[in-house]
């Protein structure tokens, strides 16, 4: 799960994916799928600042003050490359942290 | 101006994704063997900062200072890395979005303030200054 939200990063703003999210084809798909993208990525954000809020270690509390700086982040779309690459390079460890989890397991 | 418009358009091929979560998956593996996956994620975040830095001023690499400027930022970014005590836990990428941002925002803030002086007073705005 946790490699599926950082993946949802990677999807920049505008273009093709958007339209593909879209009801409506043409310069109109990829406008309503941007901002059906971004409710997407404000949706992942919401949940990764939940689940910090639960969390009421110091880290946990860092994680919410940051979560909500994250969805301000994410909805801006200053640069979405620092997006996709931070996204990129979490999904990458996210799957070495579940293959690691995994193996203490046998 | 710090952030340019061409810098907010800057994107990713998928291919250029695809490399991306490919290498961390390959430096993350070596983070591992040598037992200190805690420190594979900072050093990843922070050599990918570095590396936009560098990629977002790029039309300035013919200047000695940049490349000056860039070590020192690259330098500074190591005693972040081996002091503060960092988890091998799941830390969201949207949570970190913000920092690396925060980190990325302040390289090319130096990066325009050391392009002004070197250029000296007579020099025009913008990022593209020493051309």
């Amino acid at each position: 799960m946790s490699t599926g939200i950082d993946a949802i990063g990677l999807i920049p703003g505008g273009g093709a994916v958007s339209a593909e999210l879209s009801l409506f084809n043409g310069a109109a798909a990829v406008s309503n799928g941007t901002a059906i993208l971004g409710r997407l990525q404000l949706g992942a954000g919401i949940i990764q600042t939940a689940n910090g809020a639960s969390d009421t270690s110091s880290l946990g509390a860092i994680q919410t003050v940051a979560g909500v700086g994250g969805i301000v982040a994410g909805v801006a779309k200053a640069t979405p490359v620092v997006g996709q690459v931070l996204s990129g390079i979490s999904v990458g460890l996210d799957l070495i942290g579940t293959g690691l989890n995994i193996a203490q397991c046998y | 101006m710090v952030m340019t418009e061409e810098d907010r358009q800057m994107r990713l091929p998928w291919w250029g994704v695809l490399c991306v979560i490919v290498g961390a998956l390959i430096l993350g593996l070596l983070f591992v063997y040598f037992g200190r996956f805690d420190l594979a994620r900072p050093t990843l975040f922070s050599v990918a900062m570095v590396a936009i830095a560098i990629a977002m001023r790029w039309k300035l690499r013919r200047h000695g200072w940049f490349w000056g400027t860039m070590t020192i930022l690259a330098a500074l970014h190591v005693p972040l890395i081996l002091f503060v005590p960092w988890t091998t836990k799941w830390i969201p990428a949207l949570v970190i979005i913000p920092f690396g941002f925060a980190d990325l925002y302040v390289m090319l803030w130096v990066l325009s303030v050391v392009g002004k002086f070197m250029a000296g007073p007579n020099a025009p705005e913008g990022p593209s200054i020493g051309h």
